[in-house]
């Protein structure tokens, strides 16, 4: 019997040089609900809506809206990257909750994965705002002297952000999975609806930090 | 702890992926329909703006018009008024010619008549005075007129120059082949005696000899005519009767 690290992620299969784990493929599954359900959802759309209708544009808009709110701008070209993340995060962590599944944000390499698109998504669109030269120089803002201390915020704040989500999944997940091994089956409901509330903040902090960074970079104000 | 770089590269390709489909079949769908309705709610709102911009519009051009409405029926009045006033004055002055062209031509009718009647009076007085006188010289013995008429005749004659006389009794002749006669024309025949007398008073009074017959027409009213071979003396009342209705129609051209 070999014992196992929790926080290691099981190979499913090998393609080559290439390791399909399991929140890899957890992700895949997301996916393809994802994509599906949407597809289904928006197959019909009406100039009269449906409730269903009703529902889907209320949650697009909802989220169209707080981009908004955030960057202050028009928030279509931010819309895919933020709404995507948000609710991949909120299917992502309430995928723990099925018997048998374990949240691909319980591991360490999907919010960082997240974290990584966040930070690459920031420069990206920090540069295409006040092009490349201008968009360094927000980073001796106010003063030079800010510049090291910066530069160590843009690092620490997407590891924090990585950090966040994965230690919140992966905490609730192990108490839930300790509590159900200790007490019994319907023990930890009680954690599990907690669970449900933590997984569907933790989505929001997430995509809200990542929002309000992205329009920190494209606001000109520098680095938040 | 194991850290799976592979796990964090697929997972961000994923994380890509899904961008790309939800954007492909979540939000451009939903964002489709949105901008859509909302299109047409603001063309609704554009078109209730446009119709009730144009109310707004006709409701003060209606305003702008009754409020024109006292303007436009005092000049309408105004206008009829004066149109009315100067159809009447035009009137009133056509009548006032008409009737100064009628006052005109009837006085100028008038003017004619009365020239007309005393011409045609005048002439009746001519006529009534040389019947008149006619009557009165019939009573006279005929050798006693043609005495008279002869001393008019010889003083006209003897008022002539030689060389006018002379004129006068060329081409006449003594006789029966000797040339041309003078004809003494009067009113009434002449005795024998008053012929005889006469002859010789003519040719006493133009120098020479010639010779002269007597004819008699009624329309010279009295007194003698002298037919020389190229002229005619006149000394009837017909010609100073015929003189003095030229000198009437004379006036009367000239009235």
């Amino acid at each position: 019997m070999t014992a196992t690290s929790p926080l290691a992620s099981a190979v499913l299969l090998q393609l080559g040089p290439v390791p399909i784990t399991r929140p890899v493929v957890t992700t895949w599954a997301i996916m393809a609900v994802l994509a599906v359900g949407a597809h289904l959802l928006t197959r019909r759309l009406q100039a009269r809506p449906d409730r269903r209708q009703a529902v889907l544009e209320l949650l697009v808009t909802g989220i169209a809206r707080q981009i908004g709110e955030v960057v202050g701008g028009d928030p279509r070209p931010l819309l895919p990257l933020i709404a995507t993340l948000f609710v991949f995060l909120v299917t992502a962590n309430l995928s723990g909750l099925l018997p048998g599944t374990q949240a691909p944000t319980a591991t360490i390499e999907t919010p960082a994965a997240l974290a990584a698109v966040v930070f690459a998504s920031v420069h990206f669109y920090g540069v295409r705002a006040h092009g490349p030269l201008g968009y360094l120089a927000s980073f001796a803002k106010p003063k030079l002297i800010m510049l090291p201390l910066n530069l160590l915020s843009e690092v620490t704040r997407t590891f924090s952000l990585m950090i966040r989500l994965f230690g919140n999944v992966m905490s609730g997940e192990f108490v839930i999975a300790l509590v159900a091994a200790l007490a019994g089956l319907f023990v930890p409901i009680p954690l599990m609806a907690l669970e449900v509330l933590v997984g569907v903040v933790q989505a929001y902090i997430f995509t809200v930090l990542a929002t309000v960074f992205i329009a920190a970079a494209i606001g000109g104000d520098g680095p938040a | 702890m194991v850290f799976d770089w592979w796990t964090l590269a697929l997972q961000a390709v994923n994380l890509a992926i899904l961008v790309w489909l939800l954007h492909r079949f979540l939000y451009r769908p939903v964002l489709r329909v949105v901008d859509a309705r909302r299109a047409e709610i603001d063309g609704q709102y554009a078109a209730t703006a446009r119709a009730k911009a144009e109310a707004e519009a006709l409701r003060a051009e209606v305003e702008t018009e009754r409020a024109a409405i006292p303007a436009d029926r005092a000049a309408a009045l105004k206008a009829a008024t004066a149109e009315a006033e100067q159809a009447a004055t035009e009137r009133l002055e056509q009548a006032e010619r008409q009737a100064a062209d009628m006052l005109r031509a009837g006085r100028s009718t008038l003017a004619e008549e009365r020239a007309r009647a005393e011409t045609e009076l005048r002439s009746m007085a001519v006529e009534l005075g040389a019947e008149i006188a006619g009557r009165l010289l019939a009573d006279i013995p005929a050798e006693h007129r043609a005495a008279i008429w002869m001393h008019r005749i010889e003083s006209h004659l003897a008022e002539l120059t030689e060389a006018q006389r002379t004129e006068l009794v060329a081409g006449t002749g003594e006789g029966t082949d000797g040339g041309t006669r003078v004809c003494v024309v009067t009113d009434s025949a002449l005795p024998e005696p008053v012929q005889g007398d006469w002859r010789a008073r003519l040719q006493a009074a133009l120098g020479t000899t010639f010779a002269v017959e007597f004819e008699t027409d009624d329309a010279l009213l009295a007194g003698a005519e002298l037919h020389f071979p190229n002229t005619v003396l006149r000394f009837s009342w017909r010609s100073a009767l015929a003189a003095i209705r030229s000198e009437l129609a004379a006036d009367e051209h000239a009235g």
